[in-house]
């Protein structure tokens, strides 16, 4: 079963992708397929003896080009389309015990090649909407394999978190004539309280109504859309900022911190969002300190009203302080 | 009034098909309580019939009335079509009128197969008078209806609007600017006494408030007119006889009235309601609706209400996506004119059409001050150019001016006319002839006459030239150009200069070009522009989508059009502006609004942000400023408003910030305040540097400049070679900090590329080095080391050039992908690279430049490409001249110039692979090179 349902209630696509049941799951190293092929008789996902960076298709899709049609015929109430879209991973390095904080600034500022590459490659086909890069990081948000990799995901239609924002930063735009995230940009320079990093172009701070403990935010100073529209020397600052941020994350409680990266840049057809869009990495561990985690409950998933118990000013305090 | 005339009434209403003859059906109509029968709905088409007598034998089509045959189908047809209305009156008797509100363009109308009267102006009502030819039961109206074709010389003899203008730049089809025809408004047959109101004149002066009523006798008796007005509380008339067949004036004068007045912000309406009667019974009646209100010259300055009026206008040319040359809906007017008022516009200029009335009652209504153009226009038959009576073409022009403004003269809203537009625009000699001045003082004296309450501009002209201005009251000037800071410097020139007139000026044209959002249309109407740019667009290298590019070009619009009208708030004596325009008119690309009425949201900010009624204005030399320098301006304050008291502005940029305190500011003036000196933001980018004044601590106005700010230029320690003396590029080079010797990239400098130095070129590429050219002309393409075409850019009107990045980033103080607004400025690129090496591009370009139609052109004008073993950078920009004066986008530009032709950076290199079931697999790595 590969499709795409609406829910009807909330008005939000749900994907289906029950082959995904039968990936590979923590396999012992010796069978990792992000590996590079060392033995041409076993092959793994990466048919090279070594890489720098590597992007290859999901081997279990949820989302595809040429997707099959749906099991089920929809009905005004329900509907249901095909699950076209993309899925890729991008292994950061052919070490399979290496993590994106250790692999060094020149790797770092690589993938932010591929990643702008893959988004502008992506943002081209038609049937994509909304290319997402992202990164699960640990066993507690779900990795299924340990060698250092993230995603990307091609969307038909703008999901409902960026939907969100967006529809929020065009009310900003209207009112104030200003980005919103510019504007939070310069108030969190100018405040100092929730910086954790910063350079000459961007910042990484925890936002002002965080909705996790460590939750870090990195902004581009200046209104870039998506990556591409980086100069080299801001790539280079963003590749130095996300290494800061990730050793001052494994430094804050002694050990590889799980979280999820997310990064937020122009939808596709990028002109008419423009105006709207400021390329950001929200990072989201789900530690509230080392022996405990934030476990989405009743008022987070029931609600979408989040509870927290640490003041961002101190969150970032701390994580000033720590690496 | 016009009970007595309804004996005949069946009391059914409305139309009845009853077949009275074997070709057409008659409608039986009945007049309503004001004796009015409506002619509108479905008439019979005769597209192909060139006799009255045709219409026997050639087979009819349905056809709408009112409406323009264009936007019916009938694209392809022009000059001559015949319509048929078949009616059946009940009863004849009396005296009528048949009105028609405009036919486009010759009307010549037959009732009963009896010519009845004929009308030469597209836009015009004309009034003919059946009476005796009607008759009860069954009639036929016939209209013979011409549209000249753009190259039928009686084109030339109409006074006409955009019909055929400028074809020879954006040919129509598929632009909007074609000729039209048809009876595009109302058609009414009308029941009346023998003595009728034919025009009624309300002068709109509460200090002096009359009534002008020209009566006319239709009947072959003298008759006995009671004539009564009332209005503002106050009734008058008075009683004369007319003689048959005749006409006779009566002057109500109401003297000073306190009645509330009509203003912008108050536009209170009243109504004078006339009647005349005769032989004891009401002959005719009319209500007239108007406003209260003076308008008046003082000097350069025009006086609206007595208060100082400075115009913040937008043009509206009265094109829809469905009626084509007509105008939308009530609604729809309704929601334009909003849309304009919400952008800050208090006037519109209602260009070289006579507006549907509706319009004008939407704007009496709303408030929207109206700068009303009579349609006479190029092309036009200069050599017949003549006074009323000289020429058919001067006559016609009398009569259009006459007609128009007897038809809206009553309108508070309206404050201006202008009489003829751009006339010998493409044959600026005309304006010397005596058939000109003679034209020309005949239509302004037409208009004074007809309403001698309003200003008149002669002709709505390109410069103010008051040399060949006549007898007009306003100057003006048409000022287009695109955003360049040698532009900005022209008008700035320009207004500072036309400061000794003694008549106001008007900037009454001036605007840039954006483009509209193209959505992809199943059914793509005639005059769509997806086609042409998307296609334009796809051979550019734009390296994103085509929104992205509209949306960019957006911005630049915005800016360009703020930044203009900046330079005219800022001089007092410029009497305000008018922007061109407030929605596109495919293919004219410049409006606010696409034709559908969509807004440019960039666009529309900026023009907003412009039209603040006080506006602070820093006079910036460049948007492009060096990271942590002094930015050091003049700032000024345009107040279109009452005096303001204890003011405070603030200027910030990033963290820095500038604040003066000013005791008061003049009301109703622009004048130069001080000095703004700030530090610049250490950050490279885009930053906002933003004006807020205040007053009495409370936020009046802001105003923000997106400047693009660079990391201080550099080249240090970077070595080239040059290959002669060149001391001028040494000079800027060595500014820079670069090592001139025998090392490093060879830099040839700016027309310096002459056989010795392309000598050297060749030798220096043969042995696998990089040559920098620096700008050269078009007659030094010879000596390039391969061959490559230069094109030379002019900005005529027609549409924008546009200079955009690619995705390559080798030059790091300008964004990837972005159409450059303000980064390129102040360096000219006076001609392009338009192929090299038998190709469109260079392998790398960098800066793209691309116009869109007409006379679309595509070149690089920085980019690299590999010679043989060696590699060849070019830059057309003019960076010398600015980089020895300072200017921070040359240095920079010319500083990552010379980065990227000699220092290595890393590019990304892909080697792709398919997996055993099909799916892509790709490793990346970064390979470090010069100038790719
Ligand atoms: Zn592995
Ligand atoms: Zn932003």
């Amino acid at each position: 079963m590969s499709e795409r349902r609406r829910d009807p209630l909330s008005g939000e696509w749900v994907t289906f992708a029950t082959h995904r049941q039968d990936r590979t799951f923590l396999p012992p190293s010796e069978q990792c397929p992000l590996c590079p092929t060392t033995d041409p008789t076993a092959p793994t996902e990466v048919p090279w003896p070594s890489f720098d960076v590597a992007v290859f298709d999901n081997r279990f899709p949820s989302m595809v080009a040429h997707p099959p049609p749906p099991d089920v015929a929809g009905s005004g109430l329900h509907q249901v389309l095909p699950a076209v879209g993309a899925t890729e991973v991008v292994v950061y390095s052919d070490d399979h015990q290496a993590s994106l904080a250790l692999l060094g600034r020149a790797r770092i500022r690589l993938l932010v090649d591929v990643w702008a590459e893959r988004y502008a490659a992506l943002g081209r086909r038609r049937d994509i909407a909304y290319v997402f890069v992202f990164e699960n990081r640990g066993e507690v948000v779900g990795v299924t394999l340990h060698h250092p990799h993230g995603q990307i995901y091609g969307y038909p239609e703008i999901p409902p978190v960026p939907a969100r924002q967006l529809a929020v930063a065009g009310r900003h735009l209207a009112e104030h004539g200003t980005c919103v995230v510019c504007d939070v940009v310069a108030q969190e320079r100018s405040d100092g309280l929730r910086l954790v990093a910063g350079n000459d172009a961007f910042i990484a701070f925890v936002p002002f109504a965080a909705r996790f403990p460590y939750e870090v935010h990195v902004v581009a100073h200046r209104h870039a859309p998506s990556l591409l529209d980086l100069s080299d020397p801001d790539r280079d600052a963003l590749a130095a900022i996300l290494e800061d941020l990730l050793q001052r994350y494994d430094a804050l409680f002694g050990f590889p911190l799980p979280y999820v990266m997310a990064m937020h840049q122009a939808p596709a057809a990028d002109g008419e969002w423009q105006a709207v869009s400021h390329l950001r990495l929200e990072f989201t561990p789900l530690h509230r300190a080392a022996d405990r985690l934030k476990y989405l409950a009743g008022s987070e998933l029931g609600a979408g009203a989040f509870l927290s118990d640490v003041a961002p000013e101190r969150a970032a305090a701390t994580l000033r302080a720590a690496g | 009034m016009g009970k007595e005339w309804r004996a005949t009434a069946s009391g059914e209403g409305g139309v009845t098909g009853q077949a009275s003859q074997d070709h057409a059906v008659a409608d039986r109509l009945v007049p309503d309580e004001h004796g009015r029968v409506r002619l509108d709905g479905a008439w019979e088409f005769f597209p192909t019939a060139r006799s009255l007598a045709d219409l026997e034998v050639c087979p009819p089509e349905p056809i709408w009335v009112p409406g323009l045959w264009e936007a019916q189908g009938r694209i392809e047809l022009d000059g001559e079509a015949w319509y048929r209305r078949c009616f059946s009156l009940d009863d004849a008797g009396g005296w009528w009128s048949l009105c028609f509100a405009a036919v486009m363009d010759l009307a010549e109308v037959w009732l009963n197969g009896r010519p009845i009267g004929a009308h030469d102006n597209a836009f015009t009502p004309f009034t003919l008078n059946p009476t005796g030819v009607l008759r009860a039961g069954p009639n036929e109206l016939v209209v013979r209806v011409v549209d000249p074709a753009v190259d039928d010389p009686e084109h030339l003899r109409l006074a006409h609007g955009k019909q055929g203008w400028a074809n020879h730049v954006f040919p129509s089809r598929p632009s909007l600017y074609m000729t039209y025809g048809g009876i595009w408004q109302s058609v009414t047959l009308r029941r009346h006494g023998p003595v009728i109101l034919d025009k009624v004149f309300v002068n709109a002066d509460p200090d002096d408030l009359r009534i002008d009523i020209t009566l006319a006798n239709r009947s072959d008796a003298p008759r006995r007119a009671e004539v009564a007005a009332r209005a503002v509380g106050r009734l008058g008339g008075s009683s004369l006889v007319i003689e048959p067949g005749d006409g006779a004036v009566a002057v109500v004068a109401f003297g000073e009235t306190r009645a509330l007045r009509w203003s912008p912000a108050e536009p209170q309406l009243h109504t004078a309601v006339v009647d005349v009667v005769v032989d004891g019974q009401a002959s005719d009646a009319r209500a007239v609706r108007f406003g209260l209100r003076t308008v008046s010259v003082d000097g350069t300055r025009l006086v609206l209400n007595g208060e100082p009026y400075r115009m913040k206008s937008v043009l509206v040319q009265g094109f829809t996506a469905d009626r084509l040359y007509a105008e939308g809906t009530r609604a729809e007017i309704e929601a334009e004119v909003g849309a304009a008022r919400a952008m800050g516009f208090n006037t519109l200029r209602l260009h070289i059409k006579a507006f549907d009335p509706t319009y004008l009652d939407v704007c009496d209504e709303l408030g929207m001050l109206l700068h009303c153009d009579i349609p006479i226009a190029e092309p036009i038959a200069h050599e017949e150019l003549g006074a009323d009576g000289d020429s058919l073409v001067g006559t016609r022009a009398v009569q259009a001016v006459r007609d128009q403004i007897e038809r809206d003269r009553n309108h508070p809203s309206v404050i201006l006319w202008s009489v003829m537009n751009e006339l010998g625009l493409y044959r600026p000699e005309v304006r010397s002839w005596a058939g000109y001045e003679r034209f020309a003082r005949a239509l302004v004296a037409a208009a004074r006459e007809c309403d001698p309450t309003r200003p008149v501009i002669e002709n709505d002209w390109v410069e103010p030239d008051p040399e060949h201005v006549f007898a007009g009251d306003v100057l003006t000037a048409h000022w287009y150009g695109r955003l360049h800071a040698d532009y900005l410097d022209k008008i700035e020139r320009s207004s500072a200069y036309w400061r000794r007139l003694d008549r106001p000026l008007l900037v009454t044209e001036f605007g840039d070009w954006g483009l509209p959002g193209m959505p992809e249309l199943s059914d793509p109407p005639f005059w769509d522009t997806r086609a042409i740019y998307a296609s334009g667009l796809a051979a550019t290298r734009w390296p994103a989508s085509i929104a992205r590019f509209i949306s960019e070009t957006q911005r630049y619009q915005g800016l360009s059009d703020r930044l203009q009208a900046e330079v005219f708030r800022r001089h007092d004596h410029i009497g305000g502006y008018c922007l061109t325009e407030l929605t596109d008119v495919p293919h004219e690309l410049n409006g606010l609004l696409d034709l559908h009425r969509k807004p440019k949201p960039m666009a529309v900010a900026e023009m907003a942000r412009v039209n603040q009624v006080v506006l602070p204005i820093l006079q910036l030399d460049s948007l492009v400023v060096v990271a942590g320098s002094m930015v050091r301006a003049p700032l000024y304050v345009a107040n279109d408003g009452e005096a303001l008291s204890d003011v405070e502005i603030e200027a910030r940029f990033g963290e820095s910030a500038h604040a003066m305190h000013l005791s008061g500011i003049e009301g109703y003036r622009a004048a130069p305040v001080g000095h703004v000196a700030l530090p610049a933001p250490g950050v490279p980018g885009s930053h906002d540097l933003v004006v807020r004044l205040r007053s009495g601590g409370r936020l009046v106005a802001e105003n923000r400049y997106p400047v693009h700010v660079v990391p201080a230029p550099s080249a240090e320690g970077i070595g080239v070679c040059l290959p002669g003396p060149s001391p001028a590029t040494r000079v800027v080079l060595e500014a820079l900090g670069v090592v001139i010797g025998d090392q490093g990239p060879m830099v040839v400098g700016e027309e310096e590329l002459g056989p010795e130095a392309a000598r050297q070129v060749r030798s220096c590429l043969g042995e696998g080095g990089t040559v920098v050219v620096l700008a050269q002309d078009v007659a030094r393409s010879q000596h390039y080391p391969i061959p490559l075409t230069l094109q030379p850019v002019e900005t005529v009107w027609g549409s924008s050039v546009f200079h955009f990045t690619t995705d390559s980033g080798a030059i790091a103080s300008l964004s990837r992908r972005n159409v450059l607004v303000a980064e390129d400025s102040t360096v000219q690129a006076r001609s392009v690279v338009l192929d090299i090496d038998g190709a469109p591009f260079p392998d790398t370009p960098v800066v793209i430049a691309y116009k869109p139609v007409p006379g679309a052109l595509t070149g690089t004008v920085v980019g690299s490409h590999q010679v043989g073993a060696g590699r060849l950078v070019f830059c057309q920009y003019r960076l010398c001249g600015p980089a020895a004066k300072g200017d921070a986008a040359a240095l920079a530009l010319l500083a990552d110039l010379l980065g990227w032709a000699s220092v290595p950076r890393a590019l990304l290199e892909v080697e792709e692979d398919g997996l055993a079931d099909g799916r892509r697999v790709a490793r990346y790595s970064h390979h470090w090179a010069v100038a790719r």
